[in-house]
């Protein structure tokens, strides 16, 4: 019986040791990329030229980190100096926070629509939405183009975010299912209570739809902060680029070998606000991933 | 305090489900009526429409003497208890409370304090009355310790009291519960039953209740309203519901365990007596039924109802004078001083209740006999209509 058990509790630390250790080698094989922009950003540009063309072999560490390489790179994006970084920045910045509110806010108010409110066709208008999520987005450049010049919007942030506060069909779809969850009797007390729609919308039902709207926001922002397309359609001038848009200015500038220390600290700069927000709403985010549709 | 008065109030889902057919009911003020039913019989339906959650198919319902057919549910002056308790998880106790007190604040209003010195005091009190409100229900409910609590944290009982608080906080006209007790204990359920008496006399405010357990209704109500398919079966005191059912379905449905329904038929002989024949037994009906309109109606298939607690045990050899069966006993339940004993008697079921203590030594198997006290007796016509006797 002991020996059993003790063969058990082995059998089972063994278990869990295979499992860390493919636990490991994944991570390390994710993070890899992400070491070797790391490393190169640091290097002197010899030894980053070098290292590109195999010439030497990185170490873990650069010998001699160069910490200057990321204010140099930050200085020289756009034709004045720091003027580019900082509007691209900016830009970047407007555009995520205005897109990920107005997707919010959107999507969680037409799911609401979609679960809550009977209306005449109101299944054909969901079935309708759910097919735009088939339509591939190169589909629609062109006459969503012609459609923002004709409103005089091309080289304004405009067409980048107003779309987004008319929803997006998946968002709306996660929301609906979410919400259809949530026991219809709350909604019936705060209709006792006095709210209107607007009112059980903003003060029942966003806050009880966290799990979504984390997973809403992480995506948008992700997505957001690292389009290239939308940007580069609709953004002409220097002064009205995106990060992303900027950065591929800046690659096409420095691209070169002896450059690309310069090109590796501008990414890992662009990168950060990325990785600084998964780490902060992780936690949201798997739960939200894992419990899908169930209810809060 | 206010009445609420339904006048053929119907509610038709698609062509022909008539969930609620003419609903006819006039409560006074200050009245705690019950409306009660098995499922799906249109009690929910009717509060629901009282409340204004559901839109009426037809007739009108007034709340203190106005017509609200079209008056939004904030607007009617009343406050529902759900089944489920529908509290808000997001906010806590106190939160939930004062939910539905908190003025609508536009988008300008919320700003104003901060230049406008009046509004700002004038908010302060809103608030400082909010909470004394809040703290009052509270304290009426025996819940002070808890409001800084979310709704996850309570037990069932305490949830359900905060329920019946976040309608006591709203000082409505009209009370609505909607099954309140169903998700507790039975030992919370008596518990609450008790306090929500206590509390409607101390209110004396207007309370439309609804249940499915008809031991419940009978327990709370100044009125019952007993319902089945949507449509009224009966409107009456317990007492009255209890002693004189308006027909079959009401007698087998109010009272535990059900009414015993003895299908038979009776014979006249030639001075008038009447005797009452089932399942191979016979036995005089007493006086007060000759000259009731038995003689009119179709003799043949009748109903005669009893009570199980009118159906006593007696010794098996003892002489009767009085109509009594003979059967076997199949189970006893013992419920502390009271024990239900069903028999078959030529093949029928039927259920007495007696003291523990008149038991004896009965037991599963035994022979029986079963005296009726037919003075208690109820007759239903072969359409389930109570027949009434003229004494009576």
């Amino acid at each position: 019986m002991g020996a059993y058990r003790g063969t058990e509790v082995m059998n089972r630390t063994l278990w869990k040791l295979l499992q860390y250790a493919i636990l490991f080698a994944g991570a390390a094989i994710l993070l890899l990329p992400l070491w070797w922009m790391l490393v190169v950003s640091l290097e002197t540009p010899e030894r980053a030229g070098a290292a590109i063309t195999g010439g030497t072999d990185l170490s873990l560490w650069p010998p001699s980190p160069q910490w200057g390489n990321y204010p140099q790179a930050l200085r020289e994006m756009g034709s004045v100096p720091w003027q580019g970084f900082l509007n691209a920045l900016a830009n970047s910045i407007v555009v995520t926070v205005l897109v990920v509110v107005g997707t919010v806010l959107s999507s969680s108010l037409v799911g609401f629509a979609f679960a809550r409110i009977r209306f005449r066709g109101s299944r054909g208008l969901f079935l309708l939405m759910l097919s735009t999520m088939m339509l591939p987005g190169q589909v629609t450049i062109i006459p969503l183009f012609l459609l923002f010049r004709n409103l005089g919007w091309i080289d304004s942030l405009l067409p980048l975010i107003v779309p987004s506060f008319f929803g997006n069909a998946f968002f709306i779809f996660m929301y609906r299912q979410f919400i259809a969850q949530i026991p219809e009797s709350l909604l019936e007390a705060a209709k006792v209570d006095g709210y209107t729609l607007i009112g059980i919308w903003w003060r029942i039902i966003l806050p009880l739809c966290r799990p979504v709207t984390a997973i809403c926001a992480v995506f948008t922002f992700i997505y957001v902060w690292n389009d290239f397309m939308g940007p580069l359609i609709y953004l002409h001038s220097d002064e009205e680029s995106t990060l992303a848009v900027a950065l591929n200015s800046f690659r096409n500038q420095y691209g070169g070998l002896e450059d690309v220390h310069l090109l590796m600290a501008a990414s890992l700069v662009t990168m950060v606000p990325c990785i600084l927000l998964f780490a902060a709403s992780q936690r949201h985010f798997i739960e939200g991933l894992a419990r899908g549709a169930v209810k809060g | 305090m206010a009445t609420v008065e339904l006048k053929a109030v119907s509610k038709i889902y698609g062509t022909t489900i008539r969930a609620v057919d003419s609903v006819d009911l006039s409560i006074a003020d200050g009245e705690f009526v019950v409306l009660v039913g098995p499922s799906g019989c249109g009690k929910s339906t009717t509060l629901r429409m009282i409340a204004g959650l559901e839109d009426l198919s037809g007739g009108t319902i007034s709340i203190g003497n106005r017509i609200v057919n079209d008056v939004p549910p904030k607007d009617r002056n009343i406050a529902m208890v759900f089944q489920n308790y529908a509290l808000y998880p997001h906010l806590n106790v106190r939160q939930n409370l004062s939910f539905g007190l908190e003025r609508r604040r536009t988008f300008k209003s919320r700003w104003r304090g901060i230049w406008d010195s009046t509004y700002r005091t004038q908010r302060h009190a809103e608030r400082l009355a909010i909470t004394a409100r809040v703290d009052a229900a509270a304290h009426t409910l025996g819940i002070e310790h808890l409001l800084n609590r979310p709704p996850r944290e309570l037990s069932g009982g305490q949830r359900q009291r905060v329920a019946v608080g976040r309608a006591l906080v709203r000082d409505p006209a009209v009370f609505l519960f909607d099954e309140p007790l169903s998700n507790l204990d039975a030992l919370l359920r008596g518990e609450m039953r008790t306090e929500l008496r206590i509390l409607h006399r101390s209110l004396q405010s207007t309370m439309v209740y609804v249940t499915h357990d008809q031991e419940e209704a009978m327990s709370l109500a100044d009125r019952m309203v007993v319902m089945k398919d949507g449509i009224v079966q009966q409107i009456g005191s317990p007492a009255e519901i209890y002693e004189r059912p308006a027909n079959r379905f009401v007698a087998g449905f109010i009272g535990t365990p059900p009414m015993n329904m003895l299908a038979g038929s009776v014979t006249a002989d030639s001075v008038g007596g009447l005797t009452f024949h089932w399942n191979q037994c016979e036995f005089p009906l007493c006086k007060r039924w000759v000259g009731a309109e038995l003689s009119a109606i179709d003799q043949n298939s009748l109903t005669l109802g009893i009570r199980p607690d009118r159906l006593m045990i007696v010794p098996i050899d003892e002489k009767q004078d009085s109509p009594s069966v003979t059967g076997h006993v199949v189970t006893i339940e013992r419920y502390g001083p009271l024990a239900d004993i069903v028999a078959l008697v030529n093949g029928k079921r039927v259920i007495s209740r007696t003291a523990t203590d008149a038991l004896g030594a009965i037991r599963e198997g035994d022979a029986i006999t079963l005296r009726l006290e037919i003075q208690y007796a109820h007759m239903f016509r072969a359409d389930g209509s109570a027949i009434t006797s003229p004494r009576n």
